[in-house]
């Protein structure tokens, strides 16, 4: 059963006069099954980021609709949004975005405090994942205090403390080293393994080739895409690679 | 040529940061409109020559000392905020290929800018309203107004340069921060990561206690030597207390509450005492100075309005319950030189009646009543083992006896004559009054009897009214009727036998009452009626005797009315005038707090919208954040105030202000009042911080 369903996706920016149009995208279709990891790749200015915008419910849709689990996310109310986003996506994002007057650990356990769980379920809830994602030592630490890496896969905790339908990825490893973005791949996988469904939005093919399928955007349309298959991850990259090739030399859509 | 595209440059940036810019100006523009304001009261000769002018100039220059200190502080303040605010902006320009000291001719052109309009239109406008304010103290002094355009080229130059030398301080302290500031420093952003506050113990430990024993000072501080030996040190350790609290005391309360679980871990509280905690580490002293400021403004709006609306209140009490519009002495003084003795004749009491006649008939009035008042006054009442006697002390002694007390003596028919009031004494009895508060009952203190001069007399009543007050005195100080004029005259003459001194005579002190007071207070306005009383009775005793010089009292209820309303009518004035300089203060801490914060913020507020707080939500608690951030100053101010409550009313009584009742409720309406213009100015700040969060 697919988790998620986008279809026909069309968003026009207008600038604030009027004037001109921009096109970010003109017509995406794609749908994601339960437990899948999809990458989505594209160039900068692909329309990446304003699919992921609209996936998240930050932002709408000019033509087209998203369904989540069979429901239509225009349908819900702004008022009713924040919860809908909060109980049932996760986000991890290239910034990282944690506050930094918060701790580790209370950087993780805010989803579920906002939720309004009681004070004395969250640590029983935030040690597993905190030890999964080898953050366990550092509960205690300031933002400013740890790494990159370890930032990144605070942001993943803090993701996946609800038990998201759907975790979404702006290009996670962009702001880390080639050790921590391993690290942060390794423990994708890790969570897809158990079941987690992914979606990534990335421009590294390193990125991509831990999927389990890869998406091609180009002038905001889905151009192409990749299944795994048996393939190990040197061979998707090696895919990825050509395609990649083949996009930016200018090929015809598939 | 080159200076023409600084000078472009200069302008463009103070545009592009009006923001930042329009505040600091009109700071500029109000301190230099007060300043010229108090500078030209002060020399102004046209007030010299209204009634009661004469405490004007020295009242201001009070004023002028507090408004110097403060307007520096505040300068450099202004400045190094904008310096904090637009060190990336230089940086710019440094990387883009200017020298430093390019960037710092831009930097001077634009304070060069910002002083000239702030100085001129300072001044400008103090010209305008000093006229508004001649007015106005006109008014408060109950003068007839002095009319006319007043310009004083000396205030005019000492104003503007007194601001431009601080300005140009200012700069060129900012000026030393550039040149030691490398270009990667000036363009590095404000994004590394704030660290969390530290817990400053000891520095708990030091506001807790300067707090503490301010505040003790103030609540303990009984008598009034104590009020006024104590109040400065208590004022001097709750400031201090303050902003070690602030900056201590919050952090500590804050990490205190994260630490419970229960408490931290639900939706409104988990942001709020985090961000709280940083909020308080940016701001806290800010937010001491803006607590500091409010207190003063309370206490000096309340204390002078009280005055200045209690002056009837103090007369009447000054003058008995308006039974007296004049109190008259007059003795002459013979000196024999061989037996080095002093002897004093009383003037007979016609006599006296007489020549206040002549004086009260030259200002178009004449007197209706004398009432003699004889007494005795200043001698210590000692106990020693039990038994009581009259002990006779120097009254400048300046350690009486621990547990000594004053007696002030009055023949009951004096008692009667003055209050009107029939009291009654057995045979041998005395009656008494406390004159202080909290002094002991006199029957307890010496139990039941007590030797006066060569009699015992049983100690009677307790008399509700005594027509003298002595709230201001360090001891125990009672009234005592005794039953006539022969028992005061033998208490005076064993005083004077042990003691061999003449102070302790009885006096003759007359209450003058005037058939037409006002005549006086209108005709007698340079307060000549004093000499021209006190050359008759020179004359008078020339005549009479020769070789003895006079000994007057002349003590008009109209002079004292002019003096009290030319005192704390410019006391209120000045009053007044400071306050507007603190809330300027205040306003523009405030105003930079917000936009400073609102700045950092900005950031906070996205995450959380990314992470699955509703726009409102966010706002939401933004918003409690800032509002207790905000009112915890006025809080604090409150707080200080009504402990000072006690202390500051005890001050007023040795002011001669012992209206109670009047003084509470200045205070709760200045209170008021301050808080609804702090409002007022969060209301307009807190605009801005939206515009930039949003």
């Amino acid at each position: 059963m697919s988790i998620l369903e986008v279809s026909n996706l069309q968003k026009i920016y207008t600038t604030r006069f009027g004037g001109s149009k921009v096109q970010a995208l003109s017509n995406v279709t794609f749908s994601v099954e339960k437990g899948e990891y999809v990458a989505i790749m594209g160039e900068s200015g692909s329309g990446k980021t304003t699919l992921l915008n609209i996936l998240a419910a930050l932002d709408r849709p000019t033509a087209g609709k998203v369904m989540l689990e069979g429901k239509e996310l225009s349908a819900i109310k702004e008022a009713e949004m924040a919860t809908f986003r909060r109980e049932n996506l996760g986000f991890v994002f290239q910034e990282f975005n944690l506050l930094d007057t918060f701790s580790i650990r209370d950087n993780i356990l805010l989803p579920l405090v906002l939720n309004g769980e009681k004070p004395a379920e969250l640590e029983g809830k935030l040690m597993p994942i905190a030890e999964e994602l080898g953050i366990a030592d550092l509960l205690n630490k300031f933002p400013y205090e740890v790494s990159g890496g370890q930032k990144q896969r605070t942001a993943v905790a803090r993701a996946l403390i609800t038990n998201p339908k759907l975790i979404l990825a702006d290009e996670p490893t962009g702001a880390l080293d080639s050790k921590s973005t391993d690290d942060l791949l390794r423990v994708f996988r890790e969570i897809n393994a158990k079941g987690q469904t992914i979606l990534m939005v990335t421009h590294s093919t390193k990125a991509a080739s831990h999927a389990s399928r890869v998406l091609f955007i180009r002038d905001g349309e889905v151009f192409h895409q990749i299944y795994r298959g048996d393939c190990t991850n040197e061979q998707l990259y090696q895919k990825i690679s050509d395609t990649l090739t083949l996009l930016t030399t200018g090929g015809e859509q598939r | 040529m080159k200076l023409g595209l600084f000078l472009r440059l200069a302008w463009q940036n103070i545009k592009k940061n009006h923001q930042l810019y329009i505040p600091h100006i009109l700071a500029g523009t109000g301190l230099t409109a007060i300043f010229y304001v108090m500078k030209t009261l002060a020399s102004d000769e046209r007030l010299e020559k209204i009634k009661g002018g004469y405490a004007i100039p020295s009242i201001m220059m009070i004023g002028i000392w507090v408004v110097i200190i403060l307007s520096v502080i505040l300068v450099f303040f202004t400045n190094s905020f904008l310096m904090k605010q637009r060190t990336r902006e230089y940086g710019m320009y440094n990387v883009l290929g200017m020298e430093k000291r390019h960037v710092g001719r831009i930097m001077f052109l634009e304070n060069l800018i910002s002083t000239v309009i702030s100085i001129v239109t300072g001044i400008l406008s103090g010209i305008l309203v000093y006229k508004l304010c001649c007015l106005f103290i006109c008014k408060m002094l109950h003068v007839s107004t002095i009319l006319g355009f007043y310009l004083d080229w000396d205030s005019v130059l000492k104003t503007a340069g007194f601001f431009a030398i601080t300005y140009l301080a200012a700069f060129l302290w900012n000026r030393i921060r550039l040149a030691r500031l490398r270009p990667v420093e000036l363009l590095a952003s404000s994004g590394v990561g704030e660290r969390e506050p530290k817990t400053k113990w000891l520095l708990l430990l030091i506001g807790l206690a300067t707090l503490g024993v301010g505040y003790y000072l103030a609540l303990k501080a009984e008598t009034p030597l104590e009020v006024i030996k104590d109040f400065f040190i208590a004022v001097i350790l709750v400031i201090i207390g303050t902003y070690a609290l602030f900056l201590a005391g919050s952090i500590a309360l804050l990490k205190l509450l994260r630490r419970k679980r229960g408490f931290y871990y639900r939706r409104t509280n988990m942001i709020a005492v985090s961000d709280l905690l940083y909020r308080m580490k940016q701001n806290a002293v800010g937010l001491a100075s803006i607590a500091i400021l409010a207190t003063g403004v309370l206490v000096m709006i309340s204390t002078t309005v009280s005055l200045y609306a209690g002056t009837e209140d103090s007369l009447k009490d000054l003058y008995m319950d308006g039974a007296a519009d004049l109190f008259v002495e007059a003795e002459y003084v013979y000196r024999d030189d061989e037996e080095k003795k002093t002897y004093f004749y009383q003037v007979p009491e016609e006599d006296i009646l007489d020549m206040a006649n002549q004086v009260a008939e030259k200002y178009g009035t004449s007197i209706t009543k004398l009432t003699a008042v004889r007494n005795l006054s200043e001698n210590y009442l000692l106990e020693k083992d039990g038994s009581t006697s009259v002990y006779i002390a120097d009254s400048s002694l300046s350690m009486p006896p621990k547990n000594a007390a004053v007696l002030l003596f009055m023949p009951v028919e004096d008692y009667r004559n003055i209050t009107g009031l029939d009291v009654q004494f057995g045979e041998g009895e005395i009656g008494w009054a406390p004159l202080t508060k909290n002094a002991t009952d006199l029957t307890e203190r010496v139990s039941g009897t007590i030797q006066l001069g060569s009699k015992t007399y049983k100690v009677g009543k307790k008399l509700s009214y005594f027509p003298q007050s002595m709230e201001t005195s360090v001891l125990d100080v009672y009234g005592i009727l005794l039953p006539d004029i022969d028992a005061l005259e033998d208490v005076s003459a064993q005083i004077s036998k042990e003691l061999d001194w003449y102070a302790n005579r009885v006096s003759y002190t007359y209450a003058v009452k005037v058939a037409d007071a006002k005549k006086f207070g209108e005709n007698d306005t340079e307060q000549k009626s004093y000499s021209e009383f006190g050359e008759l009775v020179e004359r008078y005793a020339e005549a009479t005797m020769e070789g003895a010089s006079s000994h007057i009292r002349w003590d008009t209820s109209w002079a004292m009315r002019d003096e009290m309303y030319a005192i704390y009518g410019s006391l209120f004035f000045l009053g007044i005038l400071l306050s507007i300089v603190f809330l300027f203060a205040t306003a523009l801490i405030i105003y930079y707090k917000q936009i400073s914060e609102g700045y950092d913020d900005r950031g906070r507020f996205q995450i959380l919208l990314k992470v699955g707080m509703t726009a409102k939500e966010t706002k939401a608690t933004i918003r409690r954040q800032i509002v207790i951030v905000f009112f915890l100053p006025v809080i604090t101010a409150v707080i200080h105030l009504t402990v000072a409550y006690p202390v500051i009313r005890k001050l007023l009584a040795l002011l001669m202000l012992s209206n109670n009742k009047l003084f509470l409720l200045c205070t709760a309406l200045t209170a008021v009042a301050f808080t609804l213009i702090y409002m007022i100015i969060y209301r307009l700040t807190a605009r801005t911080y939206y515009r930039i969060v949003r």
